[in-house]
């Protein structure tokens, strides 16, 4: 390849030099280009095309877009019961997922974290449940939970008490729910805390057990918070992923998008799609799109505040 | 040569990723967008029949591709369910004004809001098909025109009402299990609450109802029949939900409830279908398609413990649809051929005897008039249901229906898990069905 | 949730100096604590909690449908799978086949386009200076944060409609294909597996920047692209929402056939359902099988990858 440059012409190379100082410039933004047009069509547009749309009345029973400013949003934030529960449901059912995940994950973390042999088959054997979808957790689960033919209320009913409605009630419900959450990605969120933990410098946990602390105060004074930033990294990324949790809940009203006979366990993104499908009213199902984005970016940047805050604080 | 191997490496890896995008494209394009102009290379013209549920069409579809070589017919959406997968897609496509196949299967629920469509639907009449309007009884027949008067599709099947019950249940329970007894002793409501009170003391292990809902389409059905029409809104949006039949049969559920006598079982649910397969509850109203929703879920091992009996009260129905054909079809007289040759009194009866789908057409209703049904030991379901569809009252849906029902099910449910009080469920109704219309973009 | 499945970006700073790997497993430890029993014991415990309901799946797959709703449960699998399994992929409402041509089909073609993708724009951030790089760089960050194919679900509904694009296997697949976190992953590894030195001896050998990217960056982001491969892969093939908004129950996923033969029929057979949703998570199985290595690796390195 070289040898051929070096006998062009001198005008050849002239052109060779601008396809040189094109390829430095211009190649670039070839590069990142298909990302960025995706994103411009599959990403920026429709978040403002939902702008646009939530400000109108539009369905499929008055296909005409009629502008009506913001009376979607009212409604669904004043007048709609439903939908500030749904958001209170989203959160309760994140709340319930994400404190055993955490617990949990990390005692198997740092139990990992000890001299144990088959380290690859213990971190498979926690990650296993990664393998299914949350279509599959939700058959399975579901079956478990159930009133009158689950394993739990029969395992309730030999120890003499008397089985829970767990669709019923709005605890019960965020329980099981959360509970398929759980067992999805404890393991994994065990093994991000075990990679951290990895991290720790021996020599601490050297120069602890030598003052004489015992493996659980090393495990509160040293291990916890030396890890403690992805922690609360995993909480806040698992906090995106829970503010649109759809399938889990869906799959366990039986399919339907109701969450329950009061919208007990209907989360923001069941009420979205519920609007959209059920009811065909693409203006409404615009603006619940839209206080939902706002909810995610809210947590979002609080999450990326308290992350600043405790690496500030070191 | 190393560096030819790699480009042509690199050049694989485009092509497959090319190769892929054209692959999903060509997946696609065989859907039912009805690109080209619907007819194969053989020059047939293809049609696409999009049903929802058990409509039992399939091997109709495929006697119909047998017996002649013009059209080759397609079914889609077999099994899929109206409410959540069926109607989203309608309204979809008839939106795009693409992709909604030839010939359309269309719920009782839903047809008002369709036939307020105008411009969404074909004129059958232009085809010369209005002659079929003698096959049908009047109310059937008419519910299939637009507002402004286009014959649309023509109807499949009716509901009619009669009441399942397990006879091994009863039987436990200490109760007669002979049909035309029970029939006597539930011959109007009151009758029926009393049988429920019985079973109830009886103690066994079993609800005596499934749940409040299948109840409630009952009964609104036999009393919106029998009064104004009116159920739970009108065309405009306005709630009726304080009509006679709304009242009575809320208030009935309410009482029955309030004896113990209905289940949590929510219809369709997964638990659902356990129980009618393990005898969780003992009753459960039935409309003439409920059959073949019974026997396909309880399955063979319960031949013989299910049961039917004639329905309380008066002649009502519940369920029942039709077939239309959009405007958006490129063939629409082959379309609406198809159509109406599977809604023949003929091919009706074939459905009846393989989904339990009852004929909507005068002479297939006579046609099944005296069959017995050997899953439901030998039951004379065709007489049964004839005798309520003979004597029933047609019905008109509003536009609204469909989101209010949604709406008092819901709530309906509620006070059976105990989420409401029987006091509350009155006011809670209203409300929840006040938001249904305003999400259905009122 | 697919925004669940994305590894965390790497933790923010790093807080002590990394220890050298070591070879051995037993050996990569931080502590010099040996387990006690109870620890094995609440592994053992926890493990088997991962596992049960697969196996339960499995179990109840293989015996008739009253085995779902027995109690105590069964636990011994019975002889029943083939004939389920038979039974499953001939209901003819289920299109359990479809489903599975269809889940390769788009999740074959997302992941080969997001490692294209995310190779290309990764190296370019990474190895390339050009004017608003930084900002660029930013906005693929935010998108990582933010799941938009489910915010613009709305009005990506409403295009897909418009185009009369639904039913389609590429209305499944584009949306799809804005992937932050693949090019975040992939400048990090370039960042880290590409000297600087070896570009630019092949700048002075005149070598394009295609070329370098084919010749250079490519070779050392293999382990990578095998890493973001699988993630995605996984990802995409449990991806619901959106496939569930615009294909049809006839022309479905495999999640969606799943969701179909469970709660969309009007006749059910648990067995069958448990065996259809057995069937569904097989391919996955297979690629944890296989790599469950590069898995956990990819997860871990994920997240303290600097």
């Amino acid at each position: 390849m070289t040898t051929a440059v070096a006998t062009r012409s001198t005008d050849r190379k002239t052109f060779r030099d601008r396809l040189h100082n094109f390829d430095l410039k211009g190649t670039p933004y070839l590069l990142v280009a298909p990302f960025f047009l995706l994103f411009l069509v599959f990403g920026l547009f429709p978040m403002g095309y939902t702008l646009y749309t939530s400000l109108h009345q539009w369905n499929t029973r008055s296909p005409e877009r009629t502008f009506i400013g913001l009376e979607n949003y009212s409604f669904l934030l004043f007048e709609f019961d439903r939908f500030g529960w749904s958001i209170v449901n989203t959160f309760g059912i994140f709340v319930i997922a994400t404190v055993p995940q955490l617990v949990c994950g990390l005692m198997v973390a740092s139990a990992l974290n000890k001299r144990l042999k088959a380290q690859l088959f213990w971190r498979m054997a926690i990650l296993t449940p990664i393998v299914t979808s949350v279509v599959a957790v939700g058959v399975v689960f579901t079956r478990i939970w159930g009133q009158q033919y689950g394993m739990v209320n029969g395992l309730i009913e030999v120890l003499g008490f008397e089985a829970v409605n767990w669709q019923g009630d709005r605890l019960t419900s965020w329980v099981a729910i959360a509970s398929m959450v759980d067992w999805r990605w404890m393991g994994y969120n065990a093994l991000i805390y075990l990679a951290a933990m990895q991290t720790i410098p021996r020599q601490l946990y050297e120069a602890a057990s030598i003052d004489g602390a015992s493996p659980r105060q090393q495990f509160w004074k040293i291990t916890v918070p030396q890890i403690k930033p992805v922690i609360v990294f995993t909480v806040f990324m698992s906090s995106v992923g829970g503010m649109m949790l759809f399938a889990e809940p869906m799959m366990f009203g039986g399919g339907r998008l109701g969450g329950g006979s009061e919208g007990q366990f209907q989360t923001t993104s069941l009420i979205l799609i519920d609007l959209l499908r059920t009811h065909g009213n693409y203006g409404m199902s615009a603006a619940a799109g839209w206080i939902l984005f706002l909810v995610i970016g809210l947590v979002a940047s609080m999450n990326y505040f308290i992350v600043n805050r405790i690496q500030g604080d070191k | 040569m190393h560096l030819h191997t790699k480009h042509r490496a690199k050049v694989g890896l485009a092509a497959a990723a090319a190769g892929a995008l054209a692959l999903s494209a060509c997946g696609g394009g065989d859907g039912s967008d009805g690109d080209g102009d619907g007819t194969n290379e053989d020059g047939q013209v293809e049609l696409t029949l999009s049903v929802f549920g058990t409509m039992g069409y399939g091997p109709l579809v495929e006697e119909y591709n047998d017996m002649q070589d013009d059209v080759v017919v397609t079914m889609e959406g077999d099994g899929s369910e109206f409410n959540d997968d069926h109607l989203p897609m309608v309204d979809s496509a008839i939106e795009a004004g693409s992709g909604l196949g030839d010939v359309v299967g269309m719920d009782e629920q839903a047809i008002t809001q369709m036939m307020n469509n105008n411009d969404a639907w074909a004129d059958l009449a232009e085809y010369g098909f209005d002659e079929r309007a003698s096959d049908y009884p009047g109310w059937k027949w008419e519910l299939g025109h637009t507002t402004d008067g286009k014959l649309a599709g023509f109807g499949t099947d009716v509901g009619g009402m009669g009441l399942c019950f397990r006879s091994d249940l009863f039987e436990e329970a200490g109760l007669t299990t002979d049909r035309e007894e029970l029939a006597e002793l539930w011959s109007d409501w009151d009758g029926f609450k009393s049988v429920a009170q019985d079973f109830v003391d009886s103690g066994i292990d079993a609800d005596f109802l499934d749940s409040p809902t299948q109840l409630q389409n009952m009964l609104l059905g036999q009393l919106a029949g029998t009064g104004d029409g009116d159920m739970y809104v009108d065309d405009e949006g306005n709630l009726t939900l304080d009509s006679a039949a709304n009242t009575e049969a809320v208030e009935t559920i309410l009482e029955l409830n309030d004896m113990g006598a209905i289940g949590e079982y929510v219809s369709w649910s997964d638990e659902w279908n356990t129980a009618i397969a393990e005898g969780g509850f003992a009753v459960m109203a039935c409309p003439s398609w409920m059959t073949g929703v019974i026997s396909g879920t309880a399955g063979e091992d319960n031949a013989g413990n299910w049961d039917m009996a004639a329905a309380p009260g008066v002649a009502g129905n519940w369920g029942g649809s039709w077939l239309l054909v959009p405007s958006q079809s490129q063939h629409p007289e082959e379309a609406a051929e198809l159509a109406s040759w599977l809604t023949e009194p003929e091919q009706q009866v074939k459905v009846f005897e393989d989904v339990g789908a009852f004929p909507s057409t005068l002479e297939g209703a006579e046609q099944v008039a005296d069959s017995t049904n050997e899953y439901f030991n030998d039951a004379p379901v065709g007489q049964i249901i004839a005798d309520s569809v003979a004597a029933m009252e047609p019905l008109v849906y509003s536009q609204y229906h469909h989101a209010v029902k949604g709406a008092v099910e819901d709530v309906l449910n509620g006070v059976v898990d105990g989420t409401y009080t029987s006091d509350e469920a009155w006011d809670v109704m209203q409300s929840e069905a006040e938001n249904a219309i305003q999400l259905s973009g009122l | 949730m697919s925004t669940a499945l994305k590894p965390p970006p790497p933790a923010p700073e790093s807080r002590a100096p990394r220890p050298r790997r070591r070879s051995k497993a037993k050996d990569s430890s931080g502590t010099v604590l040996a387990p006690t029993t109870m620890t094995r014991i609440g592994l053992i415990g926890v493990a088997l909690l991962s596992v049960f309901p697969l196996y339960w799946m499995i179990v109840v797959a293989s015996r008739d449908s009253s085995a779902a709703s027995q109690f105590p449960p069964a636990l011994l699998p019975g002889g029943n799978l083939g004939e389920n399994v038979m039974e499953a992929l001939n209901e003819p409402q289920a299109h359990l086949i479809t489903g599975l041509q269809n889940s390769l089909i788009i999740t074959g073609t997302v992941t080969v386009s997001v490692i294209l993708i995310s190779t290309l724009a990764g190296f370019a951030f990474a190895k390339l200076k050009f004017r608003g790089s930084k900002v660029l760089m930013v906005i693929v960050l935010a998108t990582m944060m933010v799941p938009l194919q489910h915010l613009g679900l709305v009005p990506l509904y409403i295009m897909m409609i418009e185009l009369g694009w639904t039913n389609t296997l590429h209305a499944a697949i584009l949306p799809f294909l804005v992937n932050g976190f693949g090019i975040f992953m992939m400048r990090q590894y370039t960042l880290q597996s590409v000297p600087d030195e070896l570009i630019e001896a092949a700048r002075i050998d005149g070598a394009s920047t295609l070329r370098i990217w084919w010749r250079i960056v490519l070779p050392a982001l293999r382990p990578g692209m095998v890493v973001l491969g699988l993630l995605t892969f996984m990802l995409n093939w449990n991806e619901f929402l959106w496939p569930f908004m615009v294909l049809s129950t006839d022309n479905p996923t495999i999640q969606l056939a799943i969701r179909q033969i469970s709660t969309g029929l009007y006749t059910t057979d648990i067995s069958m359902v448990f065996t259809g949703t057995l069937i569904s998570i097989i391919p996955i199985a297979i690629l944890f099988a296989i790599f469950g290595r590069q898995i956990v690796s990819g997860i871990m390195e994920g997240s303290t990858k600097q």
